[in-house]
């Protein structure tokens, strides 16, 4: 029996050492905010973190990157304050947070609005979204099938592990796999920039992004502006999301009331998104 | 105070529209584009109310709060799944195959009974002597000369959970193992241990997670004669985010077990070293270290996933005359395809190699498909898993095993091949 009694010891000994690290008796004075999730969402609130706690020195702002499904993930098992998301709650997410007593609450932060670009040469000014599926997916390869010059497209997307790949698979390509000789970049930028050095390519950036190096084409008849992102006419607008469990309340409250006060959707506009108001 | 006005009134029609027309949403676009038309609110404003809104009505729909269905049952799931397979053996020696035509039927329940406690009841096709397998074979068993007989259920698992929060779950009863492997070369996954599982849980920061299972297992327990076998299993281990892509797991299991050496063998056919009186030989306390490295898309999403993981397992009670060839095992092995095989044209793709030693561990707990559940063999699985729809799948599984005694009537080859057809519900 001394080997059990030893184990328990140990157990017990464990488990009061993980109390302690989540922060018990022991933590910091300083109120903290933990935000975790999209990383379209991250440079909005990575800014606005960085202003509130300068007017807040009190309130500590922790933000992390991941991904929306793991910032929601992190909200269900409480381990963070707000889910920041690039798209709504699932149902078999919502389902688990039923399930751990946790009741999400939806805060719509910005709009952003996913511009499909090509080079300015090019003449093709309009697509519509079963075209810009089919060159993704590579059924269609040449500008001439749609209206343009006899060249071969040049594919370029966001890299796998963006909100903005994320967003636009699910709004342009219904979930379908991007043809795999894609060229991949890192961010909007690279995207915008090959764009311009490239006659034959085709990309898409957040509307924030646009340059008058490239050209913005219509989607569906539509052209990209934050009117029609706003008033959902254009196919390929989302809302972001700011998720916390329940009403949120003191520290919490005042930094998604912040973000979207005026000086917040200044900020999100400066980060290349919609403002709300 | 004029949006959340608006919100409120947009959110009741919302309600008072479920059931109703399920395009009444669409409707509610439409009076906010009439706001803002007439000015009352901006674009912005009205994409916020608008969203939020539809937000708080499915998070109040999930909660069950315009749910027509009583309580309870809305805190109940029911769960299960049925497995039909054909399955082929040989064995090196023998004049004929072994082909049998068997199913698996699994059903159960799980009960919320408040926010911090759960019961879970399920029953399962199989016998109460065998619990590696749920199987049933269809036709003859055995001697049995019965066309078409009835087939027994078994209670599969009972627990009662509590989890007062997320970084504590206390079980009790007979339930799912709650220790982690990666592979079932020690454990079969039918087998649920009875007894007592605490499980600890905690994420350290954005890359780290700390887990610690613990096991208390009631093998055998005789107040009468005091003839106990218990095993304890303590099992920290660590979750670490290498980058958006790439997951690696990896713990260590520490074994314990009392009453078991000298004590009589628990099955027919142990593999175990015995006595002459057939009692085990050897303790089986030991040690179990296990990983999971996990890569969504690698070689530039040539596939979808690409799973390595690998067990090693070393009785450190076994000592001599045994060898220390004996008292060791592992496996190593690859997974690649989609991770998880849910839906049409999923598949996934495995390929194992095992090894266990006569006394690497107790030889009642590995997979019963595995050279036939023995310790001290060595063998290679391949397995092919295709999806054929939501929630069903077809699968062929093959298995080549060798005893590592070279010798002997019943130390034969075998192999032997599955083809299933998967349905869970």
């Amino acid at each position: 029996m001394k080997v059990f009694k030893a184990a328990g010891l140990v157990v017990l000994f464990l488990g009061l050492a993980l109390q302690v690290y989540a922060g018990g008796p022991y933590g910091e004075d300083r109120e903290k905010v933990i935000l975790e999730g999209s990383t379209t969402v991250l440079p909005i609130a990575q800014a606005a973190a960085e202003t509130f706690m300068m007017k807040n020195p009190q309130v500590d702002v922790t933000v992390r990157g991941g991904g929306s499904g793991v910032g929601i993930a992190s909200l269900i098992d409480g381990t963070c304050d707000i889910a920041n998301s690039s798209r709504p709650i699932k149902d078999t997410e919502l389902d688990k947070a039923v399930t751990n007593g946790r009741s999400p609450k939806a805060c719509v932060i910005a709009m952003d609005g996913i511009c499909v670009i090509v080079h300015p040469s090019n003449s093709v000014n309009a697509l519509t979204m079963k075209q810009i599926k089919g060159i993704y997916t590579g059924a269609i390869s040449n500008w001439s099938q749609v209206g343009g010059p006899d060249k071969k497209i040049v594919v370029i997307s966001r890299d796998s592990s963006s909100g903005t790949f994320e967003a636009f698979g699910t709004l342009a390509l219904n979930s379908a796999k991007v043809r795999p000789d894609a060229l991949m970049q890192a961010s909007n930028q690279a995207i915008a920039s090959t764009v311009s050095r490239t006659e034959g390519a085709i990309g898409y950036v957040g509307l924030g992004y646009l340059t008058p190096e490239v050209k913005a084409i219509d989607v569906d008849g539509v052209k990209a502006s934050k009117e029609t992102v706003l008033n959902n006419k254009y196919a390929l607008g989302r809302p972001l999301f700011m998720y916390t469990n329940g009403e949120p309340r003191d520290e919490v409250k005042e930094f998604i009331d912040y973000i979207l006060s005026p000086d917040g959707q200044k900020m999100v506009e400066e980060q290349g998104f919609v403002r709300l108001k | 105070m004029k949006n959340f006005v608006i919100a409120l009134v947009l959110a009741g029609l919302v309600v008072l529209s479920l059931g109703v027309r399920p395009s009444y949403a669409g409707e509610i676009d439409l009076l906010l584009q009439k706001l803002v038309d007439k000015g009352i609110l901006t674009p912005g404003e009205a994409q916020q109310i608008g969203t939020e809104t539809k937000e708080q009505v499915k998070q109040e729909i999930s909660a069950g709060k315009y749910s027509s269905l009583p309580q309870w049952i809305q805190n109940t799931k029911l769960k299960g799944d049925f497995r039909f397979r054909y399955e082929n053996g040989q064995e090196e020696g023998q004049t004929q195959d072994s082909s049998a035509a068997r199913i698996r039927a699994r059903v159960g329940i799980e009960s919320k009974i408040n926010d911090n406690m759960k019961v879970g009841i399920g029953v399962a096709t199989g016998t109460t002597s065998n619990p590696r397998s749920t199987n049933v074979t269809l036709g003859n068993q055995g001697t049995a000369n019965t066309p078409a007989s009835f087939k027994s259920i078994i209670l599969d698992y009972a627990y009662g959970q509590y989890t007062p929060n997320n970084n504590f779950t206390f079980i009790g009863g007979k339930f799912k193992n709650s220790l982690w492997q990666p592979t079932d070369l020690l454990w079969d996954t039918d087998l649920n241990p009875e007894g007592v599982a605490i499980n600890l849980a905690q994420k350290l920061n954005n890359r780290w997670s700390f887990f610690m299972n613990n096991l208390w297992f009631a093998m055998k327990n005789d107040t009468r004669s005091d003839a106990q076998s218990m095993m304890f299993a303590i099992q920290p281990g660590v979750d670490y985010t290498v980058n958006d892509k790439t997951n690696l797991r990896a713990a260590m299991a520490g074994y314990l077990f009392t009453g078991v050496q000298g004590k009589a063998k628990f099955n027919n056919w142990a593999t175990n070293s015995l006595s002459s009186a057939n009692t085990y030989l050897y303790n089986y306390n030991s040690l179990n270290p296990s990983f999971l490295l996990s890569i969504k898309e690698p070689f530039r999403g040539l596939v979808p996933y690409l799973g390595i993981y690998g067990d090693y397992i070393y009785n450190v009670s076994a000592k001599h005359p045994s060898s220390y060839a004996d008292r060791y095992g592992f496996d190593a092995g690859i997974a690649f395809g989609d991770e998880k095989v849910g839906d049409w044209k999923q598949w996934q793709a495995k390929i194992m190699y095992s090894k266990l030693g006569r006394d690497s561990f107790l030889d009642i707990f590995p997979d019963s498909d595995r050279y036939s559940g023995k310790t001290n063999m060595k063998a290679i699985e391949a397995i092919y898993e295709f999806g054929l729809g939501k929630s069903t799948s077809f699968v062929l599984d093959y298995y080549y095993g060798t005893s590592l005694t070279k010798s002997g009537p019943n130390n034969m080859p075998q192999q032997v091949i599955q083809a299933d057809w998967n349905l869970k519900f």
